[in-house]
């Protein structure tokens, strides 16, 4: 009786992970009971460990059990250059798909009155500790394109042309690849507004 | 099973749902503040879901919680200059957490297109057009919601406002004659008599002090509880 107690604690714990259902985390716990019970406590153990000593990065907010991220310890990195993102995942995009050498500001979220997060939430007391202290030379704003992330990358932009840094938002428009016919008409509107220059000014010699 | 087709609508919020899915906050005159589900393996629906965009909402499903079937966006968004969109968060804040779910108003849905449309073509310049427009929003959604400000008479004497004389305003009772020393905003009568009309009669002097009137107001609905003023003080802050 205890046993299934157990048991069914375990799959209702499991189905706290995104993607992972009742079946799912069924599946998951059978797997770790009939085939790889050390596999199971190594995970245990792994997950306790992680979740007591994973913390944020004391500058740019990134997960590390360090004071500092890896990013932010590396000397090779451009410490004038940072770059705000919304979230974990997307800082490990920008890694995977661009050549881009600067630190990183992890906002965790983005300004949203009604998921009741505001401008503290997202650590933008800590942001402006960092541009007053270091010489940033340029702010780069990585976040969504969403009414939300829109309003965050301005409020932010606002943060860091008090501290007089200069700021940058990565471009928004046409995906690669993409017919114009096709473009929803919020995207066709804003890659309009946002263009930019090709070849030389076009002034007859 | 479909309960409604082709529906105006309005996205008021969206937040993450399960693992691909999305719970969406929409205004629609027939059936009021509505929670929808939506299912975002569509990359349309995940990139043409956002406020402020006039767009026709069809939905199926049985018992309080609907999915959404279709989409379909009427043009692009009302609000595409960022300050705009920062007030229209502002409005959406006070639509959902000021309204009822599942009350239809047709009253409340044209109100808030009209604020929308009032934002977009509000200019920078003074008169500031961006106020008054959400002065009258704030005061028709109180009205619409039953929590409208009387305006007419002080509550504890009957005797109507007169336009030379300052007042106090106790939500939910009214006006009452200001007393000296009383340590509680004053308003002029004249601002509570020109709310009264219509917003292109107002004067702009009137406007800081109905903003004052207003904030106290929807404060004392909401209990202090409106976040988007965060984002503003956090700006006038960095000012």
């Amino acid at each position: 009786m205890a046993n299934r107690e157990l048991l069914k604690q375990l799959i209702e714990t499991f189905t706290c992970l995104p993607g992972v259902g009742r079946k799912t985390a069924q599946r998951f716990v059978y797997h770790l009971l009939e085939r790889d019970r050390p596999g199971g406590a190594a995970l245990a153990e792994l997950l306790r460990e992680t979740v007591e000593k994973v913390g944020n990065c004391e500058h740019c907010r990134m997960f590390t059990e360090h004071p500092q991220c890896a990013i932010c310890r590396d000397p090779g990195r451009d410490r004038a250059l940072i770059c705000v993102v919304e979230n974990p995942a997307d800082l490990m995009a920008l890694e995977a798909n661009t050549n881009y050498r600067g630190l990183y500001f992890v906002l965790h979220g983005k300004l949203s009155p009604l998921d009741n997060i505001g401008p503290r939430e997202i650590g933008l007391d800590l942001l402006e500790q960092t541009l007053r202290k270091n010489s940033v030379r340029e702010l780069i704003l990585a976040t969504g394109t969403t009414v939300e992330g829109d309003v965050t990358a301005h409020v932010i932009g606002e943060l860091a042309a008090r501290c007089r840094t200069k700021t940058t938002r990565i471009a928004q428009g046409v995906p690669v690849g993409g017919e114009l016919e096709y473009v929803d008409a919020s995207t066709l509107a804003q890659a309009f507004n946002t263009r930019t220059r090709v070849g030389g000014d076009g002034a007859q010699s | 099973m479909l309960v409604f087709e082709a529906e105006p609508a309005f996205v008021i919020h969206k937040r993450p749902y399960r693992d691909n899915s999305s719970l969406v906050q929409f205004l629609t005159p027939a059936h009021g503040r509505i929670t929808v589900v939506a299912r975002l393996s569509s990359k349309l629906i995940g990139k043409t879901l956002q406020p402020f965009i006039p767009a026709r909402l069809t939905c199926s499903g049985r018992g309080s919680l609907l999915n959404l079937r279709h989409f379909e966006p009427e043009g692009a968004g009302l609000l595409a200059d960022t300050r705009r969109r920062m007030v229209g968060m502002y409005v959406n804040e006070l639509v959902a957490r000021l309204t009822p779910s599942a009350s239809p108003s047709r009253r409340l849905f044209d109100l808030y297109r009209e604020c929308l449309q009032a934002l977009a073509a509000a200019t920078d310049a003074p008169p500031d057009e961006t106020e008054r427009a959400l002065r009258h929003f704030e005061l028709r959604l109180l009205d619409l919601t039953g929590n409208g400000l009387q305006l007419e008479h002080e509550h504890d004497t009957l005797k109507p406002v007169t336009a030379d004389e300052d007042y106090h305003y106790r939500p939910g009772d009214g006006p009452e004659r200001a007393r000296a020393a009383a340590g509680r905003a004053v308003y002029r009568g004249e601002t509570l008599i020109a709310l009264r009309g219509e917003p292109r009669q107002w004067r702009d002097e009137i406007l800081p002090e109905s903003k004052r009137l207003l904030r106290a107001v929807i404060d004392h609905h909401l209990h202090g509880n409106l976040q988007a003023r965060q984002i503003f003080d956090y700006l006038k802050h960095l000012a």
